[in-house]
């Protein structure tokens, strides 16, 4: 069998799921014998999402598979890939390795969690791959059960709560969703479920593109979340386990910018044009939202979160402004916009972890309550300085290429909105050296006596990924180049 | 090639080894700077043979990276090399005595890269990764204490404050960019730039170089090692604004320049004050350099980037040689504040001479070499237009200078000399080394400024007016500062002037509270949307719970009473004798009966049942609103 023949988008889709079954059918005694099995499976899924890399891919969506499924109403298995879409599939294997890695010390209901945390996996992987909307959506509404679960069932104090307003928030926006399907699959002709037509020829005008537009715009704005509807975000990110926290922040986040890329912008882009300036005005305030608010908090991964809302406004902002114009200023919005996805995702991913590290320590998030940890633990400590700063945007780090590609873009087109979202970065640096000077920097209490620092097995989870927001952040056209050709292609 | 990637590598990897190796530090930082004046030094012997070496690399799509080893930034970088490597084994000494060596080294030493990389870079992009990374550092070393609270606020606030400039930089950048369509920094650009975007530049310039309103983070910044100060106020960190003024000034129209102009000059006033009147020796040098970099931004603004170069250069070792003599004192006394350091000149007569060479330069005393980058200054404003400001500006400056320095002499000298004990010092010889090469390049870098400013492409303005003024005000300068060494400035309208002008509270005020206020008031919204949101949540699940109630009770009720209707069917029916019929009917009222069972299970108040309900609800009417208002 040649090397362009293996259908390796379906494997590394499914093989997180058949990791699960595994463990479901060998439901191994010991949690260590679990997390191994766990850990070689998404380490194997990382590898061949790398293989996918190294077999290479036009600008256009490519290396297809396609086995037809439901063939009278034009609903098909189809999975395939491009530069916008490739980026977010290696961030999900990545991201669950460190994930599952750092969980490892769970031990309550181990296999079980494994098991969730694998079939999350290839939801997320499939939501990214799939080039059908019936299979997306069904991709789509299984990330949302995993998650569920994960909150509900190992999250902190008041995951009940948590889960079920993440789950019924989001499940509001699925039903947005699956109207705004609906009516691509109607208005198409011939009709299809297939995003490739639907993005070749959009056929959608007047109101069926308007509704649309905003049955999308209302779907993925919840997800990602944008102002007003962020509200399930704080409570979220706050009570899920670490692990969750980063999975939450750094992948299932990025389902709704990437749904704001594929759908709206790619489907219905003569609304998007229209309506763009909206879509603007609200992906600034809800950037600078995030910031102030953020600012005001005194648990420290609440803090985390709401920054996640300042990162998505500027992300939206890009893709706005790439609906907006055709010009190449559009381009490098959109270049930027898709970068900021990776970067958010490791960063924020990474942030999470170290945080969970620093709970498990001092038993506690509130800032007020720890003080000159820098002594204690400086390996946590360094490296969560690292990470803040990748945050905040310092260039050489991940985020500092992503966000100043949206904001020259932006500049070109709405110079006056730039001048407004960029305050956010002055925002984001406060808040963050206010984090650092209150838990970290300062003389330690007397007679403190804690845990040691970072151990082995948090270090493999987190180490990675700052060496990777590094990576980003020196030589951003490792992955830009992939973007680049296919934002290019698009002629966005 | 290699010598541009020593230049800006060295240091970076010196850090690098630091971080992960943690052995043998200060002599690993030691490698990596003298890595980078290797560097440095080859590409200056490569420009004396014309070659221009420039690297491409990738950076973002369509905006490669460029490092471009032009004459103007070879000039700078070697400055840069020579200046840091004189702190840097002066500090081998300093931090001997000191805790935080590990954090210090590696800073010190990212520190140098990214300057050597903002000399060299070609793009804009790089510039500003390179303009960001050095105020990343420079938070690192000023917060090198971490443990005390007055360190790691001061590194706080030059981080931030530096932000909120930089927002200039980020404008100014986008600006050119979009105007020319390429990111290189061009030495000849076809075209300028828009006022709005010079004046963004213009006010990142401000941050960095502490020019007036933004000078009070680099008083505070003296919170970290002598050494850093030494460093940040010479050749880096706050020639960065310097250095970016030099890159853009061929994109600055005239109407652009004036503005400039008058930030320098108005910094060189206030800020010239505040050092007369500070009662700290390294707050006074803080200040004399805002003041200094005022000459330099004053001098850009006239029109003479040569002169800036000058005095950029010149300011370079004077003020290094200031802080690490004021660092000796410091070790000496324990203490910066002159009211401790009086006679501490005359305890230690060699430092006390260092200390006073670079001291009378900075004055503008020939033959040193700032007095031929002081002239050079006045001469650009004697030529500028308009010459009364310019000119009037630089030379009241010029004599601010001489006071200040005058007054530090003889508060050094003059007081009474802690007979007791001998110097305890034992690092000493490496803190002379450093000091006094530095105060050789000062004594005789006069020689060497003109062939030097030549090579990197400019002429100095000279002028005899010019000339003679400036010594005339920087002698009288020196008497009146010699004399006026008592600390009688207590009145309120001095304090003003040497608490840098705390108008309206200052950063704390016009930055910090209005930020967390702002927050405040953004959170305590939030808290009630989210409250809010859960008051929906809440009251749809009623709702649901209301309406599921009634149905059931509805749906019981008629089927009950369906029920019974056909009981009385059969009931009717059994008047008819017909069994069959009996029994159909029988049947079917069972069915019925057990389908009421069934409805009532749907309606059972299961939790989920009510959830879904509420949400279609809600989805309902969002789209009700929806429609209404599209």
């Amino acid at each position: 069998m040649d090397f362009s023949s293996i259908p390796l988008l379906t494997i590394t889709t499914f093989l997180p799921i058949v990791g699960a079954l595994v463990v479901m059918v060998l439901r191994p005694k010991k949690t260590e014998t679990a997390y191994g099995i766990g850990i070689a499976i998404t380490a194997l899924t990382l590898l061949f999402t790398i293989l996918i890399w190294v077999r290479g891919f036009g600008p256009g969506l490519s290396q297809i598979e396609e086995f037809s499924w439901i063939p009278s109403i034009g609903i098909a298995y189809r999975l395939g890939i491009d530069g916008i879409s490739f980026p977010l599939v290696l961030l999900t294997a990545l991201l669950f390795l460190s994930a599952l890695i750092f969980s490892a010390k769970i031990k309550e209901n181990a296999n079980i969690f494994i098991q969730l945390v694998l079939m999350l996996e290839t939801a997320c992987l499939g939501v990214f791959l799939s080039l059908d909307l019936f299979l997306f959506y069904v991709f789509f509404e299984i990330t949302l059960v995993g998650m569920y679960f994960v909150i509900a069932k190992w999250g902190h104090e008041h995951r009940k709560k948590a889960a079920l307003t993440f789950f019924i928030y989001t499940l509001v926006g699925s039903l947005f969703l699956l109207l705004a399907f609906l009516a691509l699959y109607l208005f198409s002709d011939p009709n299809t479920f297939d995003m490739r037509q639907l993005i070749a020829n959009p056929t959608l005008t007047g109101l069926a593109a308007t509704l649309t537009f905003w049955g999308l715009f209302i779907a993925f704005a919840i997800k990602t979340p944008l102002f007003p509807f962020h509200t399930w975000l704080p409570l979220a990110h706050t009570e899920a386990p670490a692990a969750g926290s980063a999975i939450l922040a750094g992948v299932l986040l990025k389902l709704g910018t990437y749904g704001f890329i594929r759908f709206p912008l790619l489907m219905t882009p003569d609304a998007f044009r229209e309506f763009a300036p909206y879509v603007i005005i609200i992906a600034v305030f809800t950037a600078l939202y995030g910031a102030f608010v953020a600012l005001a908090q005194t648990d420290i991964k609440r803090m985390v979160a709401y920054t996640s809302v300042n990162h998505m406004g500027y992300l939206v902002f890009g893709v706005a402004i790439a609906a907006v114009t055709t010009t190449s200023s559009g381009m490098i919005a959109l270049d930027g916009a898709v970068l900021q996805m990776i970067s958010h995702g490791v960063v924020t991913g990474v942030l999470f972890l170290l945080i969970g590290a620093l709970q498990d320590r001092t038993q506690t998030r509130d800032m007020a309550e720890m003080n000159g940890l820098l002594k204690a633990y400086p390996i946590l400590g360094w490296l969560f300085i690292v990470a803040a700063f990748a945050s905040l945007g310092l260039p050489g780090l991940a985020h500092f290429p992503a966000e100043f590609q949206i904001f020259l873009g932006g500049f070109d087109v709405y110079p006056v909105a730039v001048g407004i979202i960029i305050i956010g970065l002055p925002l984001t640096a406060a808040l963050y050296l206010r984090a650092i000077q209150k838990v970290f920097l300062g003389t330690l209490p007397e007679g403190f006596s804690g845990v040691s620092d970072l151990n082995q097995r948090e270090l493999w989870a987190i180490v990675p990924l700052i060496a990777v927001t590094v990576i980003i952040g020196v030589y951003p056209n490792s992955l830009l180049s992939l973007i680049h050709a296919t934002t290019n292609f698009f002629g966005l | 090639m290699i010598a541009l990637l020593l230049t800006i590598l060295g240091p970076l990897a010196a850090s690098f080894w630091i971080t992960a190796i943690r052995r043998k530090i200060g002599y690993a930082a030691l490698t990596g700077s003298l890595a980078s004046l290797t560097g440095s030094v080859l590409l200056f012997l490569y420009m004396l043979e014309g070659q221009i070496i420039t690297v491409t690399f990738a950076g973002l799509p369509d905006f490669p990276f460029r490092l471009e080893a032009t004459e103007l930034s070879v000039v700078l970088a070697l400055v840069v090399s020579t200046v840091t490597t004189l702190i840097f084994i002066y500090a081998i000494g300093y931090m001997a005595e000191e805790k935080g060596k590990l954090r210090f080294w590696s800073g010190i030493s990212l520190f140098l890269g990214a300057m050597q990389l903002l000399v060299l870079a070609g793009d804009w992009i790089l510039f500003v990764m390179a303009w960001e990374i050095i105020g990343f550092a420079s938070y690192l070393l000023i917060g090198t204490w971490y443990w005390k609270k007055e360190a790691s606020d001061a590194s706080n606030k030059a981080f931030i404050m530096n932000r909120v400039a930089d927002l200039g930089l980020y404008i100014g950048v986008f600006v050119i960019i979009l105007t020319s369509g390429s990111s290189r920094i061009a030495a000849e650009p076809l075209q300028g730039i828009s006022m709005a975007g010079a004046l963004a530049l213009l006010l990142a310039v401000m941050g960095k170089s502490a020019q007036v309103p933004f000078q009070s983070w680099l008083s505070a910044a003296m919170a970290g090692p002598t050494p850093v100060s030494a460093l940040l106020h010479s050749a880096t960190m706050v020639a960065a604004g310097i250095i970016l003024l030099l890159k853009a000034f061929p994109l600055f129209s005239p109407d652009a320049l004036i503005w400039v102009g008058t930030v320098g000059g108005v910094t060189i006033l206030l800020t010239g004050a505040t050092a007369i009147f500070s009662e700290d020796i390294k707050r006074m040098l803080a200040a004399s350099t805002s003041s200094q970099l005022g000459f330099m931004v004053l001098a850009i603004g006239a029109g003479y980037p040569a002169a800036a170069i000058a005095h950029l250069i010149a300011h370079a070792f004077m003020k290094s040689s200031l802080f690490l003599g004021a660092g000796i004192f410091q070790h000496e006394t324990g203490s910066t504040k002159y009211g401790k350091l009086g006679g501490a000149g005359k305890k230690l007569t060699l430092t006390f001479s260092g200390f006073a060479v670079a001291g009378l330069a900075l004055a503008g005393i020939p033959p040193l070499i700032g007095f031929w980058s002081k002239d050079a200054i006045l001469t650009a404003g004697l030529r500028a237009n308009p010459a009364a400001w310019y000119f009037t500006a630089a030379l009241t400056g010029a004599f601010f200078t001489a006071v200040y320095m005058g007054r530090a002499f003889g508060i050094l000298w003059k007081g009474k000399v802690r007979p007791n004990k001998k110097s305890q010092q034992r690092s000493l010889p490496w803190m002379h080394t450093g000091l006094l090469t530095l105060v050789t390049a000062v004594a005789a870098g006069g020689l060497f400024l003109d062939p030097l400013i030549e090579e990197a492409g400019f002429i100095i303005p000279k002028e005899t007016l010019a000339m003679i003024s400036g010594l005339v005000v920087a002698a009288a300068g020196l008497v009146v500062g010699w004399f006026a060494t008592a600390p009688a400035y207590k009145k309120r309208i001095w304090m003003f002037f040497r608490d840098n002008y705390q108008l309206a509270g200052g950063y704390n005020r016009v930055i910090v509270q209005p930020m967390l206020v702002l927050a405040k008031d953004f959170n305590s919204f939030e808290t009630s949307l989210l409250k809010a949101v859960f008051g929906i949540g809440i009251t749809f699940l009623a709702i649901a719970r209301w309406v599921s109630k009634v149905i059931d009770r509805a749906t019981a009720y008629v089927i009950d009473w369906i029920g019974i209707f056909n009981m009385n069917i059969a009931r009717m029916s059994s008047f008819t004798d017909d069994k069959g019929i009996v029994e159909g009917i029988a049947g079917l009222v069972d069915s019925v009966q057990r389908l009421g069972h069934y409805g009532r299970k749907i309606q059972s108040g299961l939790v989920h049942r009510e959830l879904a309900w509420s949400v279609y609800g809600m989805v309902f009417a969002f789209i009700i609103i929806l429609l209404t208002y599209l």
